[in-house]
């Protein structure tokens, strides 16, 4: 037998090396499958996710979790974790697929009918007491409502409203539009292309639904109707897609609308390329703090002579696990986070609105960068709740993006989504 | 030797036989089953569906349609890839001052993630204030921005040179290392014998880069094949559907849509296209490597 030094070692010792290495394996296998949900000495462990909004999120909630963990020391322990937005409803579906959901979440409020549906979700009525209910602005509570159940409470409220700037508008001598045709002069008269386009039309990623709404709602038209059957074939739906067509084809607009996501469109707004932008308050902050000295105002979004404004509105909500062992000390957890210090640093740090009166009050939110949102609030429209809402969104994006790109007509597109979302 | 030698041997191999069981294997299994179950939207299987799933793709005509998508993208980079690096590999291949650092230069890429590389060209390709945009009108080429992204045509040509150009350092990689083990003694017997550079590259250089040549188009065709990240962060396949490859559409499909059950199928289709894409290659160019050798 040759010696080296990497001369095989002995039987004895190959044979407790293999097992090592087997025991190993089963035993990090094993560890990957233990709950972590033991309690140590009568603590009880939750599980808090929470969706990141921005590079903020985490330490604000941590600081906000590391005091209820000092206040109830000993009894609860509240463990926080957080994803990135686009990952939530991964993650919350792999996680209730698998029987770990977590205790406490953050999700998006379109996703109750989905997730209550799926019995993943616990009513939250009986556990709201009249005190802590008045607190809340009640249109947006009502937000997380589904079939005359509370599921959700507000959380990263916002309401979009027509950012533009000011001395663009001015310089075209035009106002602020107030209707469709405001919108289509202002967008066509004060572009100065390639430098200036009149309004930002993103068909490209997320969102692109929710930009189609803004037009949507604001012709009397809606997606869905009481029975989740699509409107998009409805008269005012079309009617809204060709004002977008023709506002596109006009020159309102970058031309070819589908090679431009939100993201884009946000940093061509605040680079001073565009005139016109619908979106949330954080806008506001953005702009502040990339392009400080651009003039810009916000107000709601232009509606088609005569109809009623609407203000797209979107939520998210905070829920809790139906199937959670510790029901009461996660409810304990969920009325510590809405006092309003939390959620005033909370709304300002992320840009979002306020979903507390108390914090609608303060002289934050009374500026006149926010007053104007808060006020859009009254005339609120949210996302409708529907199991396949996210599928209807797809199909909802395809149409837009075939009549915007020329692949089909807007009466064609419309009819096909129509088509589908019956049939789902 | 001792009877317990084969129960050693396998105690050794345990660890692999797991991981690979869980990570490879495990995720196969439950796709399988998945795509002839009835899926719930998260993921559960909820009851046999038989083949309900399959005959789904059948009437779906966006899936027929980025089936054909995927073969045109696929053939495109992989073909356009291998002939560019062809001249890539030889050129490496050379003695000149510099070849190490223009070694070195053409692996920079491919050692940052293809996410990265492609978040990048997102930018560089944005239709209003992008470096190409900038140069080309600063240039007076063009005096309206191209929006490349915007419109079907010349979407596909971006993510097509991107794909391209995030391929080419493996394969000619791959390549070079193909030419570097032919005998030098070859070329000179043919200098001797009056074989200039074409002859010499018909009659040597390509017919001993054939091994070599075979599998980086096999490796090529399945990455292209099931590249994620470049169709997917340029447009997301904007406008409906159009630029979807794939595996896009099956991540729509499944994690924006929540429709596992026909999203499985999907994968399970491309699994079997791939391997018996493999086989029957890996078969036909056997066959010729043989008559070849005769």
């Amino acid at each position: 037998m040759m010696k080296s030094p990497f001369a095989r070692p002995g039987r004895r010792a190959r044979r407790a090396l293999a097992l090592a290495l087997a025991v190993a394996t089963v035993a990090s296998l094993a560890a990957c499958g233990t709950s972590n949900n033991s309690a140590s000495g009568g603590e009880v462990e939750l599980r808090f996710l929470f969706p990141e909004y921005s590079a903020k999120t985490t330490p604000l909630m941590k600081t906000m979790v590391d005091d209820f963990n000092t206040a109830n020391k000993g009894e609860i322990k509240v463990n926080l974790e957080t994803a990135p937005w686009d990952k939530m409803h991964d993650k919350l579906a792999v996680s209730m697929g698998s029987d770990q959901a977590p205790d406490v979440f953050g999700y998006a409020t379109r996703w109750i009918s989905e997730f209550a549906g799926l019995k993943q979700l616990a009513p939250l009525d009986d556990l709201l007491t009249a005190d802590f209910r008045e607190g809340f602005n009640q249109k947006v509570l009502d937000a997380g409502v589904y079939e005359d159940k509370t599921y959700g409470l507000p959380v990263a409220v916002s309401a979009r409203l027509l950012f533009y700037r000011t001395d663009v508008l001015e310089d075209a001598g035009l106002s602020a539009p107030e209707t469709w045709d405001d919108l289509m002069e202002a967008a066509t008269k004060s572009a100065n292309p390639p430098e200036l386009y009149g309004l930002g039309v993103p068909a490209s990623g997320i969102e692109v639904d929710t930009f189609f709404n803004y037009f949507l709602y604001n012709n009397g038209g809606d997606i869905l109707d009481a029975d989740g059957k699509s409107m998009l074939s409805e008269p005012e739906s079309v009617e809204a897609l060709e004002f977008l067509t023709d506002l596109v084809k006009s020159g309102g607009s970058q031309p070819e609308p589908s090679g431009f996501t939100r993201e884009q469109v946000i940093e061509n707004f605040k680079a001073g390329q565009l005139a016109m932008y619908p979106t949330g308050p954080w806008l506001t902050a953005m702009i502040k703090a990339d392009n400080p000295s651009m003039k810009f105002a916000a107000v709601p979004f232009p509606t088609n002579d005569g109809k009623e404004q609407q203000t797209v509105s979107v939520t998210d909500s905070l829920g809790m696990s139906a199937n959670g062992a510790h029901q009461a000390e996660a409810w304990k957890f969920i009325e510590f986070m809405y006092q309003p210090k939390y959620r005033q640093v909370f709304d300002e740090t992320e840009g979002m609105l306020p979903e507390l009166n108390a914090v609608a009050e303060s002289a934050y939110y009374q500026t006149p960068e926010y007053k104007p949102f808060i006020d859009a609030l009254a005339t609120a429209k949210f996302q409708p709740q529907h199991p396949k809402f996210e599928q209807i969104q797809q199909i909802e994006t395809v149409a837009i993006q075939k009549a915007l790109s020329g692949l089909a007509s807007p009466q064609e597109a419309l009819d096909e989504a129509t088509a589908k979302i019956d049939k789902l | 030797m001792p009877r317990s030698e084969p129960l050693v041997g396998l105690l050794f191999i345990l660890p692999t036989v797991v991981l690979v069981g869980v990570i490879v294997f495990y995720p196969i299994v439950e796709t399988a089953l998945m795509s002839f179950s009835n899926v719930n939207s998260l993921a559960q299987r909820e009851g046999f569906a038989g083949l309900a799933n399959y005959q789904a793709l059948l009437s779906d005509t966006v899936f027929l349609r980025v089936l054909a998508q995927t073969v045109f993208w696929t053939v495109a980079v992989v073909g356009i890839t291998t002939v560019v690096s062809i001249p890539v590999a030889l050129a490496l291949n050379l003695n000149f001052h510099g070849r190490r650092l223009a070694r070195a230069l053409l692996i920079v890429p491919w050692a940052a993630s293809l996410m990265i590389n492609a978040i990048i060209w997102r930018w560089i390709l944005d239709g209003q204030h992008s470096i190409i945009n900038g140069t080309l009108m600063r240039l007076h080429l063009i005096d309206q921005p191209i929006i490349w992204l915007g419109s079907e045509g010349t979407a596909w040509a971006a993510i097509i040179l991107v794909g391209i150009l995030v391929s080419i350092p493996f394969t000619s990689f791959s390549l070079l290392a193909g030419l570097q083990s032919v005998p030098s003694e070859l070329y000179e017997a043919a200098m001797v014998d009056g074989a200039g550079f074409w002859a010499s590259f018909w009659h040597i250089t390509l017919p001993l880069m054939r091994p070599v040549l075979i599998v980086t188009t096999l490796l090529n065709v399945i990455y292209v094949f099931n590249s994620f990240p470049i169709p997917w962060v340029l447009t997301q396949g904007s406008p409906a559907y159009r630029t979807d490859i794939l595996v896009t559409y099956i991540y729509k499909r499944a994690f924006a849509e929540g429709q596992f059950g026909p999203a499985a199928a999907m994968a399970m289709l491309i699994f079997v296209l791939l391997l018996a894409f493999s086989l029957t290659f890996s078969h036909i160019t056997k066959e010729r490597a043989k008559v070849g050798i005769k």
